[in-house]
């Protein structure tokens, strides 16, 4: 016992630093894993005040383009007024369920953190679940998608970005209503990837992308970008597509959060067909 | 340890994480170069400083910055890590000079030659071990490379400019 104590106290600090290894691997792993760990980060209230502060001492510098994006969108909707063309899903007829109609709520947001030099880039923004805001909802902006939410707390929430190395968004060509998946491989923020798009697809630059009706995230037909770039490899039976984004993520000033409220009963309806095959 | 000097600590502590998350939280170099600003503390604090307790202070700090980067553990296992070496390649590049272990780190104690080999192997531990854990999964390791070596140059330039502007009327 003795002899023990006496290695314990040799190597007590190896063993400190190793418990402090292992305890910072086991956070590291928990917050890639588990999507609503919201007190150690931007979500967390101190940390949201902290950045919301700083939100307002920094946000003068990009005022101007907020403005011009609030305002040419201000502009889009007035058009659709005058025009008296309320788009609506193509597929619906006269005399569907309201509630289907009626089924995305929207909530106005702040962006107080963001980041796109990153990796893996978050996006902080100043509602959380005291206004009805919570985990996999969908943000878009003004321009068009911007990510899902990763977690809330009571006043804030942090967002996954489009530019999160992870985050895929299911997105189909506007023009042949092909799907295909959009995600980042990190660099350039304002290019993105469009994969799974098949060969014998016709597609063309600048065609649009928009997200697809598969996705529980975003309503369908909000705007994703542009094709920059199409390339073909040898024998690889899909193209290699670059979008560039119609958001810019580097000055992001207000989002909209997304709300479908007929997912829960989308996932119940789904959970059922799963537990079937199991 | 005296309580004005505790004291002392915990104010640049403060000083270095609201320099970290307003200026350098999300800025960066053509998204190449990153300033971590904040490990000075950790590399800055007396040798007399017993491991354990040093271990401690680099995890807080590190989980401190890792709450505002949503990164939680990455920052904190680099910190960990720096603080466990940094005693030993401290006396390695001192070599046979003599030095008081109550003395602060410094520029101005230290001289050039000693300081800057063990600031930068430091840095480079740190920084390198940040982007290794934050593009594991993405395999971008020459990406990985690159970047912790222009970083720690950045984090280097800023700690000898901010060593220059304020504390050189102590040598």
């Amino acid at each position: 016992m003795h002899r023990f104590f006496v290695l314990f106290n040799k190597y007590k600090t190896l063993l400190y630093f190793l418990a402090l290894q292992s305890l910072c691997f086991w956070l590291i792993i928990v917050n890639n894993k588990y999507q609503n760990v919201y007190v150690f980060n931007t979500s967390n209230r101190t940390i949201g005040k902290v950045l919301a502060f700083n939100n307002q001492v920094n946000e003068y510098l990009n005022l101007r383009q907020v403005k011009e994006t609030l305002a040419a969108e201000n502009a889009e909707l007035k058009k659709i007024i005058l025009s008296g063309k309320i788009p609506v899903d193509s597929t619906l007829k006269k005399g569907t369920d309201s509630s289907y109609l009626n089924r995305y709520s929207v909530v106005v947001a702040k962006v107080i953190n963001n980041s796109t030099t990153e990796s893996k880039n978050f996006l902080t923004i100043n509602k959380g679940t005291l206004d009805s805001i919570y985990v996999d909802m969908g943000v878009i902006g003004s321009n068009g998608i911007v990510g899902k939410i990763k977690s809330c707390s009571k006043h804030f929430a942090t967002v996954y970005s489009v530019l999160h190395t992870n985050n895929s968004v299911s997105a189909k060509l506007k023009k042949t209503n092909t799907e295909g998946s959009v995600i980042w491989d990190g660099g350039d923020p304002t290019i993105v990837l469009l994969k799974n798009i098949p060969r014998h697809v016709k597609v063309a630059v600048s065609d649009t992308v928009v997200t697809s009706s598969y996705s529980d995230v975003f309503p369908e037909g909000v705007m994703i970008g542009k094709i920059v770039e199409i390339k073909q490899k040898g024998e690889e039976a899909f193209f290699r597509i670059k979008v560039k984004l119609n958001t810019d993520f580097r000055s992001l000033g207000y989002v909209y959060v997304v709300n479908n409220k007929l997912r829960p009963e989308k996932d119940s309806l789904e959970s059922l067909l799963k537990k079937e095959k199991e | 340890m005296n309580p004005s000097l505790i004291i002392k600590h915990l104010l640049s502590f403060i000083f270095v994480v609201v320099l970290q998350i307003t200026i350098f939280l999300h800025t960066s170099i053509f998204s190449v170069a990153y300033c971590y600003i904040y490990v000075a503390f950790v590399v800055f604090l007396p040798l007399s400083i017993n491991r354990s307790w040093l271990m401690t202070i680099a995890f807080l700090s590190g989980i401190v910055i890792d709450m505002f980067y949503n990164t939680l553990g990455i920052n904190a296992f680099a910190c960990v890590t720096l603080a466990f070496f940094r005693n030993k390649i401290f006396y390695l590049f001192l070599g046979s000079s003599d030095f008081d272990e109550n003395s602060p780190i410094s520029l101005a104690n230290l001289g050039i030659g000693i300081f800057i080999p063990y600031v930068t192997i430091l840095l480079f531990m740190h920084h390198f071990l940040i982007f290794l854990l934050v593009n594991w999964d993405n395999g971008k390791y020459f990406y990985v490379f690159y970047t912790s070596i222009l970083s720690t140059l950045l984090t280097l330039f800023v700690i000898i400019t901010g060593e220059y502007l304020f504390f050189r009327e102590k040598r």
